[in-house]
């Protein structure tokens, strides 16, 4: 297995220089935040619609999340940790957030507008096969721990480098390539288990 | 290599366990089917890039803070500078305020847009703020502010939690709450609630938080600097006020009330007070339907035993009062 942690792997039209570039042009304009958003709306959305236990409060919390990244992204700093890893590292902490809340009760759903409520007119079809994809990730995670699943899901639903890994959980690359490779090979001891 | 070795060079390579491909694979594969709803995706594009003022929320009112169990006048002043920060968000008032500084800057352009950023109708905010003091004075305040459908503050509720050289202090903090231009401040040393209704004039700045009127007739009393600093890092706008000592600091990207700082002045003290100083906790900033606010958020909660004591109002305050925090 090849080892070395890949920065590059999306190729040039996604690279970090190219990130930064769109932060600069973001912080200047806040309508040039749209190619920020565009790039990495489908990855924190699969990411939080696999982090929530209710589907219906990923596309909320997606919206959460850009908004409170283009508050902050005055105050991020292209010399410092990825971009990607810095908004996954918003997107990772809003999730916790809503966990809390959700735990205390504070925000029931009914009281929620019914102008944020998951849109009715979204495509049955396409509900129901995300809701199977799913279910079906969460079978096949579920007997991780919870840090490793926040890994793999940073790495396949996010799309994440090892680099922007480590920027999110707070370690070295080299760290956080460890700990992934060590997830996915648990994942893969247990893959072809059949669940009971 | 395939795409999915090539996609993923960092977790395979040439001749991996089938079951580990096979993991990967199924693992890619359901990450391409969580897309956002295009209605979401409308959605979310609407509130972004609206021209509408943004949902980079403010809070505006970090400072009723520090509500402690003092004497009406004493709590008074020292939420002035946080009272002072509502009511230009929440009032929208012109007020002509001088630039000053390397950088001059359009001091009534910061408060529009300030107000533009923080009256959000039918919104409530969540805020924590860190509060020390020389005197060993520390703690942090939870501030909830509620807009009706004018974006004007309706409802308002602040507590938290004191220390005094590292011993927790419940007596300095008294918790309140603000609805229908009725406050209510309970007094935990004394068990009081006190109910000022219609607002005195004892904490009308306080009052005024609630009535855009007072605001700008105070406001436009006052002159106040303006510059452009950090504050812990984050570029923001400094207002100092003329005559005062305090200082109002809002982030320059977001307009949020970033901090204040201000030095409390009482008459019953030969000397200068504690300086003051409130920082908003960045990851605390909330924003909700008022619809969503928690239930009881808006209630005093005081015990049922606390004595309940109408205050009376004083005559309104004339001349310069309003533009300080320190008299």
């Amino acid at each position: 297995m090849h080892t070395e942690p890949a920065m590059s792997w999306r190729g040039s039209a996604d690279t970090p220089d190219e990130d930064i570039a769109l932060v600069r042009a973001a912080q200047q304009d806040r309508a040039a935040f749209a190619p920020l958003y565009r790039r990495y709306r489908h990855r924190v959305y699969a990411y939080l619609y696999t982090r929530l236990p209710h589907a219906e409060d990923a596309a909320d919390l997606t919206q959460q999340v850009f908004v409170q990244v283009l508050a902050a992204l005055p105050r991020y700093r292209p010399d410092g940790p990825p971009f990607a890893g810095w908004l996954f590292r918003i997107a990772r902490n809003a999730v916790v957030d809503h966990q809390r809340r959700q735990r205390r009760g504070a925000v029931p759903l009914e009281q929620v507008p019914e102008e944020l409520h998951p849109p009715a007119d979204q495509d049955l079809e396409s509900q129901v096969v995300q809701q199977e994809a799913r279910a079906h990730l969460h079978a096949t995670l579920g007997t991780l721990d919870p840090a490793a699943r926040d890994l793999l899901l940073l790495r396949f639903m996010g799309q994440l480098t090892i680099g922007e890994i480590g920027a999110v959980i707070g370690t070295s690359p080299a760290a956080a390539s460890k700990r992934l490779q060590r997830a996915l090979q648990t994942l893969k001891e247990q893959y072809h288990e059949p669940p009971d | 290599m395939n795409p999915l070795t090539e996609r993923y060079s960092d977790l395979l390579g040439e001749g991996d366990d089938p079951a580990l491909l096979a993991c990967v694979a199924d693992l890619d594969a359901t990450r391409a089917i969580f897309t956002v709803p295009p209605e979401c995706d409308a959605a979310i594009a609407r509130v972004l890039f609206a021209d509408a003022p943004l949902p980079v929320r403010p809070e505006a009112r970090l400072s009723l803070h520090r509500l402690t169990s003092l004497p009406w006048p004493a709590q008074r002043w020292r939420l002035a500078p946080l009272l002072m920060a509502v009511l230009l968000v929440g009032s929208g008032l012109g007020v002509y305020l001088h630039g000053a500084g390397p950088s001059p800057v359009n001091a009534q352009a910061i408060l529009h847009r300030v107000e533009a950023v923080t009256a959000v109708p039918n919104e409530a905010t969540h805020s924590t703020y860190r509060i020390t003091a020389s005197g060993g004075y520390s703690g942090t305040v939870d501030v909830w502010v509620g807009m009706d459908a004018q974006g004007a503050v309706s409802e308002f509720a602040l507590t938290g939690h004191m220390s005094l050289n590292g011993q927790p202090a419940p007596e300095l903090i008294s918790p309140r709450v603000m609805t229908n231009q009725e406050m209510q401040v309970y007094d935990p040393k004394t068990n009081t609630v006190t109910i000022s209704s219609p607002p005195s004039p004892e904490d009308q700045q306080m009052e005024g938080l609630f009535v855009g009127a007072l605001v700008a007739q105070t406001m436009n009393r006052c002159q106040a600097a303006v510059q452009q600093q950090t504050l812990d890092g984050v570029p923001v706008y400094a207002f100092r006020f003329e005559g005062s000592q305090q200082t109002l600091y809002f982030n320059r990207q977001s307009y949020v009330l970033e901090g204040s700082d201000w030095t409390e002045n009482r008459p019953d003290w030969a000397q200068k007070g504690p300086e003051w100083h409130a920082r908003l906790d960045p990851s605390s900033y909330q924003t909700m339907p008022l619809s969503a606010v928690p239930l009881h958020t808006f209630s005093l909660n005081a015990p049922p035993t606390a004595r309940v004591e109408r205050e009376t109002s004083p005559q309104p305050a004339s001349g310069n009062q309003g533009c300080s925090a320190s008299r």
